[in-house]
């Protein structure tokens, strides 16, 4: 992606720049520079086709058959001329911005491209931290695992007081992995568990409603059940079940460890792909709107 | 080690299959891959899940896997083996044998019934951004149309409809000034809600017209307001706006060098001669006359004098600012006159016994005629005037008869010839003026034209305020304390000028210098010759 072919789209995109760069130095027209001077229309288209063609990677990326370069070509072209574009284009508005449309399109362009470059970020370091975090399972596997934990809690408890059957069912039932978007990429564990209030042996039949995070309520709520235990079997079937449980809360983990990088890997692009289409009108609008009011 | 390892099969009706097979190996390798001892067929199971090996002669089960295998219904990574223990991968079960002579375990291996394969993803787990209602392509769908309306569509609504930009003006969506690349230059303010002020068609540039619609009327001071781009000038050529610094007025030497370099290619029938690039390298000298026309005695040197002049209130010492005082704005000099700036001490008295009267000055028959009257009125005494001192007593007397008064109008009219002659020729007026006879009558005399030109070097702007600095008094420029007559013209040569202003190319200026562009003296809108000819001439 970043090396392809010793990264000679590198050496083209600071290429273009330079040259950018260069010609800009050594231009001193009348006005203050801007798009309108010839220097600022030669960037201006130069900076337009760019746009295009970058959008076309999307097209290029589903034309199986097509021979034209490699899509991992096409990718690597993609991030290096993408960014030589913050270049091209802040050249071509020789600096100047304020409350128009020419700067919509300019500020939409540098939220994709930075998106981007947070893309290519996620893409290099990320999948590593994936791969370790699953230890070779799949993510279908971890889950079925999960599953197969829930099964023999309720195996365990099914010959204890109904309170364990009870607690043990809502752990599974209100364990949220993700949720929302903002508990799937900051790993926040939004479960909760249904635990009878009160101390063990209390009659009482009233039930509360905590967070859980972690499995932390319902190993501790075990915990103390089993520190009050006086009965040997009902205490090794604590342990048991504390057992399972803090394998559980490894499991979910990991499931939302691998949930939470997937969504990195992710999130950038519901950004990139979108706003470059707002970007795309802009950019009409912008060269419309110049040669309206030529 | 050697192992047995007993594969168990439950067909109906409670028959078992079983199928012995004996292993040699390192250990029993137990998960999903194809290269395992024991594949064991639950997607649940790693692909490398766990292995039995012998430590100190007895079985271990090592998981691979941090999530452990269930020994005896709790999870371990590691356990000793004994007989009737059971490992369990999934539904995979394993149950430790005795093991027979030769081996070191024997173990049989079944799926369990009981076990179901487990759900995968239950759908109440919402692991993927998309499954919370991230969507690409209805966001890009959205932001497209969405930006290309409020960027594009509804600005546009209002350049084709006067009425619909009426609105859009008036109201929060955007309207054309959406489109403006920069602001305006603040005299242009007033335009910026009203952008068709200068774009006035769709993808037309913007035309003279539009600009002579509001400049026609003041431009006629500067251009021709019947100019066109027929020779393809355009004002928007020079004048630009919408940057950032506002430019609407080109200062940059190339605006003119493109042009003055070689005149003459430019606009063969010119008479304007000399080749200019640059103030400090090659501007012709200042096209000043060696004398000045002038018609008056005047040398500054006296008058400057460091030891002072003779005045009315005793020695006064006089600068430059007591008699040239700056025109409001402080560009040029009030133009002198007399009364004003000269008659505190040149006084134009001429009886002694009534110094404050004054003939009048600037018209020479209207002195005679002053004196005529005045003498006349003395010698009549037919009035007391409150200007002549004290009050002249009439002389006693019956009122002077016809004869009597036929001669002191003839006596006065003598004193004021004789008095007009000695103003005229030798007092006061012969002073400064050159004066000579007209006529044979005592009062025929006539002044020479004075002619004092107050405006220099007309194709240029100067200002005295910008200049009026400590470092550069009055005589920095003026040579007039070494003046001695007022036909010396005191303006100064470019060498002067240059003593400050460098050339136009800010790189190249020295330190302490001005960098000065032609634009900084001359206007390009020419006063006496417009730039664009008018196309009919006016009778």
């Amino acid at each position: 992606m970043l090396a392809y072919r010793g990264s000679r789209y590198l050496w083209v995109a600071l290429a273009v720049s330079v040259t950018a760069i260069a010609a800009y130095a050594w231009h001193s027209p009348d006005v203050p520079p801007n798009g309108g001077t010839w220097l600022g229309l030669a960037l201006g288209t130069l900076a337009a086709a760019l746009i295009l063609w970058l959008m076309s990677f999307g097209i290029r990326k589903r034309a199986y058959a097509s021979n034209a370069g490699t899509v991992q070509g096409w990718l690597s072209a993609h991030i290096y001329l993408g960014a030589s574009l913050l270049v091209v284009a802040t050249l071509h508005a020789g600096f100047q911005v304020g409350w128009n449309v020419h700067t919509l399109a300019y500020a939409l362009m540098w939220i994709v491209v930075v998106s981007g470059v947070f893309g290519v970020f996620v893409y290099v370091r990320y999948p590593q931290f994936l791969s370790s975090n699953r230890a070779s399972q799949t993510t279908a596997q971890l889950l079925g695992d999960l599953a197969d934990l829930d099964m023999r809690c309720l195996r365990v408890a099914g010959d204890m007081p109904a309170e364990f059957g009870e607690a043990l069912r809502s752990n599974r039932d209100r364990t949220q992995l993700g949720g929302t978007a903002v508990a799937l990429l900051a790993g926040h564990d939004r479960s909760r568990v249904v635990l009878p209030a009160g101390h063990a042996g209390g009659g009482g039949l009233s039930l509360r409603q905590v967070a859980n995070p972690e499995q932390a309520a319902v190993l501790d709520w075990l915990g103390e059940r089993l520190a009050a235990s006086a009965d040997g079997a009902r205490s090794r079937k604590l342990q048991e079940l504390l057992s399972l449980v803090g394998a559980r809360r490894t499991l979910l983990g990991r499931l939302r460890r691998d949930a939470q990088l997937k969504a990195w890997l992710e999130i950038w692009l519901y950004i990139h792909v979108p706003l470059s289409f707002g970007l795309l009108a802009a950019l009409l609008a912008h060269v419309l709107a110049v040669f309206i009011y030529w | 080690m050697r192992a047995l390892i007993r594969f168990l099969r439950r067909g109906p009706g409670g028959a078992i299959d079983q199928k012995d097979k004996l292993y040699d190996g390192e250990a029993v390798t137990l998960g999903r891959a194809t290269d395992q001892v024991v594949q064991c067929k639950d997607r649940r199971v790693a692909l490398a899940h766990a292995r039995i090996l012998l430590r100190a002669g007895q079985p271990v089960v090592l998981c691979h896997v941090p999530g452990g295998v269930l020994v005896n219904g709790t999870l371990q990574r590691e356990a000793r083996l004994r007989p009737d223990d059971t490992v369990t991968l999934g539904a995979n079960v394993l149950r430790i044998l005795e093991p027979p002579d030769g081996c070191d375990l024997a173990f049989s291996f079944e799926l369990d019934a009981e076990a179901h394969a487990g759900d995968v993803a239950p759908e109440s787990l919402r692991l993927r951004l998309a499954d919370l209602g991230f969507a690409k392509r209805r966001w890009s769908w959205a932001l497209f149309l969405g930006v290309l309306l409020v960027a594009l569509a509804i600005p546009t609504a209002g350049v084709r409809s006067p009425a619909v930009q009426a609105t859009l003006r008036g109201g929060f969506l955007p309207d054309d000034h959406f489109w403006s690349p920069g602001p305006l230059g603040r005299v242009h303010e007033a335009l910026s809600t009203r952008c068709e002020a200068c774009h006035e068609q769709p993808f037309q540039r913007v035309r003279n017209e539009a600009c002579l619609a509001c400049h026609a009327t003041n431009l006629h001071q500067h251009a021709d307001a019947s100019a066109t781009a027929e020779d393809g000038t355009t004002c928007s050529g020079c004048h630009s706006e919408h940057q950032e610094p506002a430019t609407l007025v080109r200062d940059d030497p190339a605006a003119c060098v493109n042009c003055h370099r070689d005149l003459k290619a430019v606009s063969p029938a010119t008479e304007v001669t000399p080749r200019v690039t640059d103030f400090a390298a090659d501007h012709p000298a200042f096209a000043l006359p060696a004398r000045a026309g002038s018609g008056l005695t005047f040398p500054h040197d006296l008058h400057l004098d460091k030891s002072g002049v003779r005045s009315a209130a005793g020695d006064t010492v006089l600068g430059c600012d007591d008699c040239h005082v700056p025109e409001p704005g402080g560009a040029r000099f009030r133009p002198l006159q007399m009364q004003r700036d000269c008659g505190d001490c040149h006084l134009l008295d001429f009886d002694p016994a009534y110094p404050a009267r004054f003939v009048p000055h600037g018209d020479a028959q209207a002195v005679t005629a002053f004196l005529v009257d005045y003498y006349s009125r003395r010698f009549l005494e037919s009035y007391a005037d409150p200007l002549a001192g004290p009050v002249v007593v009439r002389r006693a007397g019956p009122k002077p008869s016809s004869a009597e008064r036929e001669r002191l109008l003839r006596d006065a009219r003598e004193q004021a010839g004789r008095v007009t002659r000695d103003l005229f020729e030798r007092r006061s007026c012969s002073q400064c003026h050159v004066v000579t006879r007209s006529g044979p009558s005592a009062g025929d005399f006539k002044v020479e034209a004075v002619e004092i030109r107050t405006t220099w070097l007309s194709n240029a702007k100067f200002s005295h305020a910008a200049h009026g600095t400590a470092l550069t008094g009055c005589e920095t420029c003026h040579q007039a304390l070494r003046s001695k007559s007022a036909t010396d013209v005191l303006l100064p040569a470019i060498a002067t000028c240059r003593e400050c202003h460098a050339g136009g190319d800010a790189r190249s200026t020295p330190v302490n210098r001005i960098t000065s562009t032609c634009i900084l003296c001359h206007d390009f809108h020419a006063v006496k010759e417009p730039l664009w000819p008018a196309a009919a001439q006016v009778p």
